[in-house]
């Protein structure tokens, strides 16, 4: 026999009521948490994207890769600095747009001679200091490289005449953003490598680099922990505040568990000498 | 000396530690800014010249300060209409949810773990004229777009709606820890009697809590009549200094202006504000007990 349970008269009314309004309360009360922790992986240009967007794009890996056949002899900290040029410069341009990462490689005669690298968490940590304008001249990286290079900002791969055989494809993938760069590159006179390929990427691990470069800025000011060193203090301040208020709240009930005065001195000696029995 | 020796040293003993810390930390700086409040305070030379009351006199006929002490109880009163009484609403609901309670209580939570002024300036992001989230969401219902918190018929209204639907997690726990309190037999009785689902809410659980509501809202209330810290972050006191309230006025006052004399004495002047309101509140209290 199916067992029945009476329903006490108003009881299903409050209950519906009492599910939707928590419900409701705890679906509105959370969007802006989830609107926060959406925000936290998304570029400038989608934060204020209209209409907005909830879900973030996943960044962008632009692979360029930079002819140097035909030019003159060049040094390794020519390619360096070129490579930083084509790195730094671009990416300055197009600061808003969802690149997680720019990958530079630099070939001779069909021959690899350097690969650089750098992420969208040090281009943040490092932009406001190494590029901090859209005014690019070639006197600009000679004096940001040694930063670059201090801060380990940028990662630069040497292979000279060591390097593996690089295919002769051409081409400039079919984005907005590859075009711009192939723009950058084609228009301006500091970078010297010709670019063969523009190739793009989707590259999921850099959705975590705000997160990473948050860090990176909290390490310069704030010394080697990085952001560390700011919840150590107030882990400092919350654990000291716990531990002042234990004490002193419980020094007053010490007081009330003793009755005469041969206990309450016996009670101090022991909070004083074995405070865990409290 | 039979007087001294008649004393129990033990308590005053025990209790100075606490009673030291309080009068230091609390009384003390109390006790001070009345002080500072009868001089035109000198940083290089302080506490600076005696001047008796002028600074009173002159706040008090500022119409600024008048302005902000209005702006302050607007932002109460809103406040009072649309916060207060959640979070005691959502608890007697919460108590009648036997499914999932656990998980609605972190959900209810959940809010209050992000940091106060990352939850404001979240807000201030939603605000935004072009590309905030309320606005999207109102067109849908032919409403908007609103300048939240540049229009000056809403922008109080903007700064109090974030408390509408978070930081309520504190006070709901107070009042549910309250309600499962209350002793089950009482409420049996009263269903036995007849009384329905919803009167035993309204006429039993609802007055049993009432010594926790009470506490809360004298918390409640010297909490938003000083309110800074939203405030300042979502508007700065704009625009047009509509949303300037008294505890924004002091900050200014002394570390804009480095009139700490007078800042001294408008807090002065919001202390004993909230003390009559509290004694006020309590003697309204006892009437109804």
């Amino acid at each position: 026999m199916k067992r029945t349970r009476m329903a006490e008269k108003g009881q299903r009314s409050l209950t519906f009521t009492a599910y939707a309004v928590t419900i409701l309360f705890t679906v509105f009360s959370l969007v802006p948490v989830l609107w926060m922790v959406s925000s936290a992986f998304k570029s400038d240009k989608d934060i204020d994207a209209y209409p907005p967007k909830w879900i973030p794009q996943i960044p962008q890996s632009i692979r360029v890769t930079l002819d140097y056949s035909g030019l003159g002899p060049m040094e390794r900290a020519d390619y360096e600095k070129d490579a930083m040029e084509a790195t730094w410069f671009p990416w300055m341009k197009n600061i808003r747009e969802n690149i997680g990462e720019v990958r530079i490689t630099g070939i001779r005669d069909g021959k690899m001679i350097f690969q650089a690298f750098m992420a969208s968490s040090s281009f943040r940590a490092g932009q406001p200091s190494i590029v901090p304008s859209t005014l690019f001249t070639d006197q600009l990286m000679d004096r940001k490289l040694p930063m670059i290079r201090e801060k380990k900002l940028s990662k630069f791969t040497w292979y000279g005449d060591g390097g593996g055989d690089v295919s002769d494809r051409k081409g400039v993938a079919e984005s907005e953003l590859s075009s711009r760069f192939a723009d950058f590159y084609g228009s301006s006179e500091i970078v010297q490598g010709k670019v063969a390929t523009i190739e793009e990427k989707q590259a999921w691990i850099r959705l975590f680099d705000s997160f990473i470069s948050v860090n990176k800025i909290a390490m310069n000011a704030a010394g080697p922990l990085g952001f560390t060193k700011y919840f150590i203090n107030s882990a400092i301040v919350t654990l000291s505040s716990v531990a002042i208020q234990l004490l002193l709240g419980g020094i007053g009930r010490l007081y009330a568990r003793s009755s005469d005065h041969e206990q309450k001195v016996a009670v101090l000696l022991d909070y004083v000498f074995f405070w865990r029995r409290l | 000396m039979t007087r001294i020796t008649n004393i129990r040293w033990m308590p005053v003993l025990f209790l100075l530690p606490s009673v030291l810390c309080y009068l230091l930390f609390k009384y003390y700086p109390l006790l001070s800014m009345v002080r500072v409040s009868f001089f035109r305070y000198s940083i290089v030379n302080p506490p600076g010249k005696f001047i008796g009351l002028a600074n009173y006199t002159e706040f008090l006929s500022s119409s600024t300060f008048w302005q902000a002490v209005s702006n302050t109880f607007v932002f109460f009163a809103l406040y009072l209409g649309l916060t207060f009484w959640i979070p005691i609403v959502q608890a007697l609901l919460l108590s009648d949810i036997r499914k999932a309670n656990a998980f609605f209580r972190f959900m209810y939570q959940l809010p209050t773990i992000m940091p106060a002024v990352a939850g404001v300036l979240v807000w201030k992001w939603m605000y935004n004229p072009d590309y905030g989230l309320l606005n999207y969401w109102l067109q849908f219902f032919g409403l908007g777009p609103y300048m939240w918190l540049n229009d000056l018929n809403i922008t109080k209204l903007a700064i109090v709606l974030p408390a509408v639907f978070a930081g309520n997690g504190i006070s709901l726990l107070l009042y549910y820890s309250a309600i499962k309190s209350i002793p089950t037999e009482i409420l049996e009785a009263a269903k036995v009697d007849g009384a329905s689902p919803w009167r035993r809410m309204w006429t039993m659980l609802l007055p049993n809590i009432r010594f926790i509501i009470v506490i809360q809202f004298i918390a409640f209330m010297s909490g938003v009549l000083l309110a800074y810290d939203n405030i300042y972050v979502m508007t700065q006191g704009g625009p047009a200094g509509s949303t300037t309230v008294v505890s924004m006025l002091v900050v200014n006052t002394a570390f804009q202006q480095s009139r700490f004399g007078i800042s001294g004495a408008m807090s002065l002047f919001m202390f004993f504000v909230i003390a009559l309101l509290t004694v006020l509140q309590n003697k309204i209290s006892a009437e109804k007990d």
